[in-house]
C-alpha cells in the first residue's frame, strides 16, 4: 500500500501529512538527514499542507504551504512527504 | 552613585543572546533594542557572523546583546545555524556562553517556534520568551492569551511588536527583574519537541496555526508566476541599474563641486611645491575621484536592502532556481552570490550556509564574477566617459543598458564557469532546496537606513584608509625621482611608477592598455576602486597644463580610444583585482590551491575577453 505524496498532490488543494518517508525514495542518499530537516521546518504528521504553485516544467521546484508558512521544495523533497489519502 | 556605577559595569558584561527561527522578526527587534549602538560588522549582508550590540534596560542598565543567525532547530544542517547552536551551548571558542537566552517566538508561526523553545529549555540557561508579531497574528484572526501562555510555559513572557517604536519596551522592563537571570532549577529531560509544542498550545487554548490566504499569497500568485514573475524580476533589476545612473547625477555633481572647490582653495592658499602637489594631485585627485561614487553605491544598496527586507529575495532565488539547477547549483547558492554583488568577501563567507561541500566550492569559485560594488566606480567612470547618454528606446537609456549588460556578462560568465566545472567533476546529486518564502512586509525605513549607514561607513572607511594610503604611496612613486631639467614629456614618465608602467605596458599593449592604466592596475590589486583614484593621481601628475580639480572622465575620454575604454571595462568584469577576496577563499577552503586556481582562471578570462573586445572594436570602428 502506498500513500499519495505531496509532489503528486493537485495545486490549491489542502491535505494533511501522514508521515515522512523513511525508504523507497529516488534520492535515498542522505534521506535520514533530509527527513530530519523537513520535520525541523514544520513538515510534521497531521499538519496541513497545500501545493501553491507547480513549476511549469517537469520535476521543477514546488511552492508549498505548510500551516501558514510557505516553502520552496524540490520535487524529490516533496516526494518524501506522505499524505493522508 | 558609586554602587550604581559598579552595578552598571557588572551588568555591561552580561550577555544576552537573541534566538529564533529565520524571519521571525529577530533582526528588527535587535535593531530596535540597540539602535545605532551596534558594532558594525565588517560586512553588511546576510547574518552569518554574529552581530553584537549594546542595549539599555528600562532602568538604564547596559547589556551586551548578541544577534544569532536564525535557526529552525538545535541540530542544524548548515554552518550558519551551527554558529548559533555553538554559541548558545557555549561551545564556541570566540564567544563565551550567554548569561541569558531570549527566545523570540513568531506569533503567526507558533507551533514551530514552540518546538525550538522546547529544545532551548533543555540547555538549562535562564530563558526569557518574547512573543513577536502579535499584531500580525491578530489580523490573521489568531488571538493569543499572553497571561495564559506564560502560565503554561512557566517562563517569563512578554509580547512585542518589533516594528513599532515602543514595541520592544516590555522586554527592556523584564530584563530589570533579577529573577529572570536565575537559572531554572532543573532542565527537563529528553522530550519530543513537537509533542511538547502541541501540548503547550492545547493547554494555552491555542488552535493549530490555521492556513491563511493573505496578502502574501495574493502577491505570490503574480510574482511567482512563471511568465509574469520572471518578467517582473528582469524589469525590476533593469530599473535598479537605470536608477543608479539617473538618480545619482545631482549628488555626484555636488561631491565633485565640493572636491573641486577644496582643490581651488588649497591651490590659492598653499605655496608652490611638493606639499601642494601631494595634497592636490595626490590626495584630492585620488580620493576625490572615488568619493564621487558614494551616491551610486547608496542607491544600489537602497534597492538591495528594500528587496531583502520585503521578503522578495528568496522568491527571486526560486525564479532563478531552474537556471541555477541547470548549472548544478541549488537555490541556496543564490543568497551568497547576491551578497557578492556587494562584495565577494561576505558572499564567500555566506557560502557557509550551503550544506553541500561541492556546491559550496563551485559557489565560491564563481562568486568573484558577480559584479561587486567596488567595480561600480570603475564602470561608472568608464561608462560616463565612453558611452553617450542617449535614449535607445522609450524609457531605455544607453548608459543604464551598458551597466546592465556588464552585470549580465559577469552572470553569464559565472554560469559558463560553473557548467565547465560540473562537466569536469561529474554531475553529482541535486542539491537541497528547502527554502522558506517569508511573508511580504513593508521594509522598515529605520532598518533600511541603518543598512545604508553601515554600507556608507564601510565605503568611507576604505576611502579614508587603504585608498588614501595607496594614493599617497602612488603619488610618491609617480613623483620621484624628479625629472631632470629639459626632460621632454611629463615628469611622471621619468618617475619610478612611470617606468614600471612602461615595462608592464608591453604585456598589456595587445589588449589596448596604455602605461597609465598599467600603473593604475597595480594599486588596484588591493581594492578595485583604487584603480580610479590611481588614474586620478596619474593623470593629475601627467598633465602639465591642468586645470585644478579637472574631472577624470573628460580627460580619459579625450586620451583613450573607444576600444581601450571598452577593453578596460571588460577587463574589470573578470580580473581578480582584489587580494582580500583571494585571502578569504584561502581562509574558507583551507588550501592555497583554490585561490591560485581562481586567480589563474580569472586572469586568463580577463585577458582573453579584453583582447577580443579590443580587436573587435578596432576592427569595427575602422
Amino acid at each position: 500500500m502506498s500513500s499519495p505524496t505531496l509532489n503528486e498532490s493537485k495545486p490549491k488543494v489542502w491535505r494533511r501529512i501522514r508521515s515522512l518517508k523513511s525508504e523507497g525514495v529516488a534520492a535515498a542518499e542522505g534521506l535520514a538527514e533530509l527527513v530530519k530537516r523537513l520535520s525541523d521546518l514544520g513538515f510534521v504528521p497531521n499538519e496541513r499542507v497545500c501545493v501553491v504553485r507547480r513549476s511549469w516544467w517537469k520535476g521543477g521546484a514546488l511552492v508549498v504551504q505548510v500551516g501558514n508558512a510557505t516553502f520552496a521544495l524540490r520535487d524529490s523533497e516533496a516526494a518524501c512527504i506522505e499524505l493522508v489519502a | 552613585m558609586n554602587t550604581q556605577v559598579i552595578d552598571l559595569n557588572r551588568l555591561a558584561q552580561r550577555r544576552v543572546a537573541l534566538v529564533g527561527n529565520p524571519n521571525c522578526g529577530k533582526s528588527s527587534l535587535f535593531n530596535r533594542l540597540t539602535g545605532s549602538q551596534q558594532k558594525v560588522a565588517n560586512y553588511a549582508g546576510v547574518t552569518v557572523e554574529l552581530k553584537r550590540g549594546r542595549m539599555k534596560t528600562a532602568q538604564g542598565k547596559s547589556i551586551t546583546l548578541l544577534d544569532l543567525p536564525g535557526t529552525y532547530s538545535l541540530n542544524p544542517g548548515a554552518e550558519d545555524e551551527a554558529v548559533a547552536c555553538q554559541v548558545i551551548r557555549g561551545e564556541s571558542l570566540q564567544e563565551p556562553a550567554p548569561d541569558l537566552v531570549v527566545a523570540v517566538l513568531d506569533a503567526t508561526r507558533l507551533r514551530r517556534s514552540l518546538r525550538l523553545l522546547s529544545s532551548l529549555r533543555r540547555l538549562g540557561l535562564p530563558l526569557v520568551v518574547v512573543l513577536n508579531r502579535v499584531d500580525s497574528a491578530k489580523s490573521n484572526g489568531l488571538h493569543v492569551d499572553v497571561k495564559r501562555l506564560e502560565q503554561v510555559l512557566g517562563l517569563p513572557l512578554v509580547a512585542t511588536v518589533a516594528v513599532q517604536a515602543q514595541g520592544a519596551d516590555p522586554l527592556r522592563s523584564v530584563l530589570d527583574n533579577p529573577l529572570v537571570w536565575a537559572a531554572p532549577a532543573s532542565p527537563p529531560g529528553d522530550t519530543n519537541d513537537d509533542v511538547q509544542a502541541l501540548s503547550w498550545m492545547l493547554a494555552a487554548g491555542l488552535e493549530q496555526d490555521e492556513p491563511v490566504d493573505g496578502w502574501s499569497q495574493k502577491f505570490d500568485s503574480v510574482l511567482l508566476h512563471p511568465v509574469w514573475g520572471s518578467l517582473i524580476l528582469v524589469s525590476l533589476l533593469f530599473l535598479i541599474f537605470q536608477a543608479v545612473f539617473a538618480g545619482a547625477q545631482a549628488p555626484m555633481d555636488a561631491v565633485k563641486a565640493g572636491v573641486a572647490g577644496l582643490a581651488e582653495l588649497l591651490a590659492q592658499s598653499l605655496p608652490e611645491g611638493l606639499l601642494k602637489s601631494l595634497l592636490i594631485d595626490g590626495v584630492l585627485a585620488g580620493v576625490g575621484s572615488v568619493l564621487v561614487f558614494l551616491p551610486q553605491i547608496l542607491i544600489l544598496f537602497f534597492f538591495i536592502l528594500v528587496l531583502e527586507e520585503s521578503g522578495y529575495l528568496p522568491r527571486a532565488a526560486l525564479l532563478l532556481d531552474r537556471m541555477m539547477g541547470s548549472i548544478g547549483l541549488s537555490g541556496r547558492s543564490f543568497i551568497p552570490l547576491l551578497s557578492s554583488f556587494a562584495c565577494a568577501i561576505p558572499g564567500i563567507m555566506a557560502t557557509r550556509s550551503i550544506p553541500d561541500q561541492r556546491d559550496r566550492w563551485v559557489t565560491i569559485m564563481i562568486a568573484p564574477l558577480m559584479t561587486c560594488s567596488a567595480r561600480l566606480p570603475v564602470y561608472a567612470l568608464l561608462i560616463g566617459a565612453f558611452i553617450p547618454a542617449m535614449d535607445v528606446g522609450p524609457g531605455l537609456q544607453l548608459q543604464g543598458l551598458v551597466l546592465f549588460a556588464l552585470y549580465m556578462l559577469g552572470i553569464v560568465a559565472a554560469i559558463a564557469v560553473a557548467t565547465v566545472i560540473r562537466l569536469c567533476r561529474g554531475a553529482g546529486p541535486v542539491a537541497q532546496l528547502m527554502m522558506e518564502l517569508p511573508d511580504y512586509h513593508w521594509p522598515r525605513p529605520a532598518d533600511v537606513a541603518l543598512g545604508l549607514w553601515q554600507r556608507a561607513h564601510i565605503f568611507l572607511r576604505n576611502v579614508g584608509g587603504i585608498i588614501l594610503a595607496l594614493t599617497v604611496v602612488l603619488w610618491f612613486l609617480s613623483s620621484f625621482p624628479a625629472a631632470p631639467a629639459g626632460f621632454a614629456g611629463a615628469p611622471i614618465e621619468y618617475s619610478l611608477a612611470g617606468r614600471m608602467g612602461k615595462v608592464l605596458a608591453v604585456v598589456f599593449e595587445p589588449i589596448g592598455f596604455n602605461w597609465q592604466i598599467a600603473v593604475a592596475l597595480i594599486p588596484g590589486l588591493a581594492a578595485r576602486e583604487v584603480a580610479v583614484s590611481a588614474l586620478g593621481t596619474v593623470y593629475a601628475l601627467s598633465n602639465t597644463t591642468d586645470a585644478v580639480g579637472a574631472a577624470l572622465g573628460p580627460i580619459i575620454a579625450a586620451e583613450w580610444s573607444l576600444a581601450t575604454g571598452l577593453s578596460l571595462l571588460v577587463w574589470y568584469v573578470f580580473a581578480p583585482q582584489c587580494m582580500a577576496t583571494l585571502a578569504t577563499v584561502r581562509r574558507e577552503l583551507g588550501v592555497w590551491r583554490a585561490p591560485a586556481l581562481m586567480a589563474v582562471y580569472l586572469f586568463g578570462m580577463a585577458y582573453a575577453a579584453s583582447w577580443l573586445t579590443y580587436r573587435a572594436v578596432l576592427h569595427w570602428s575602422t
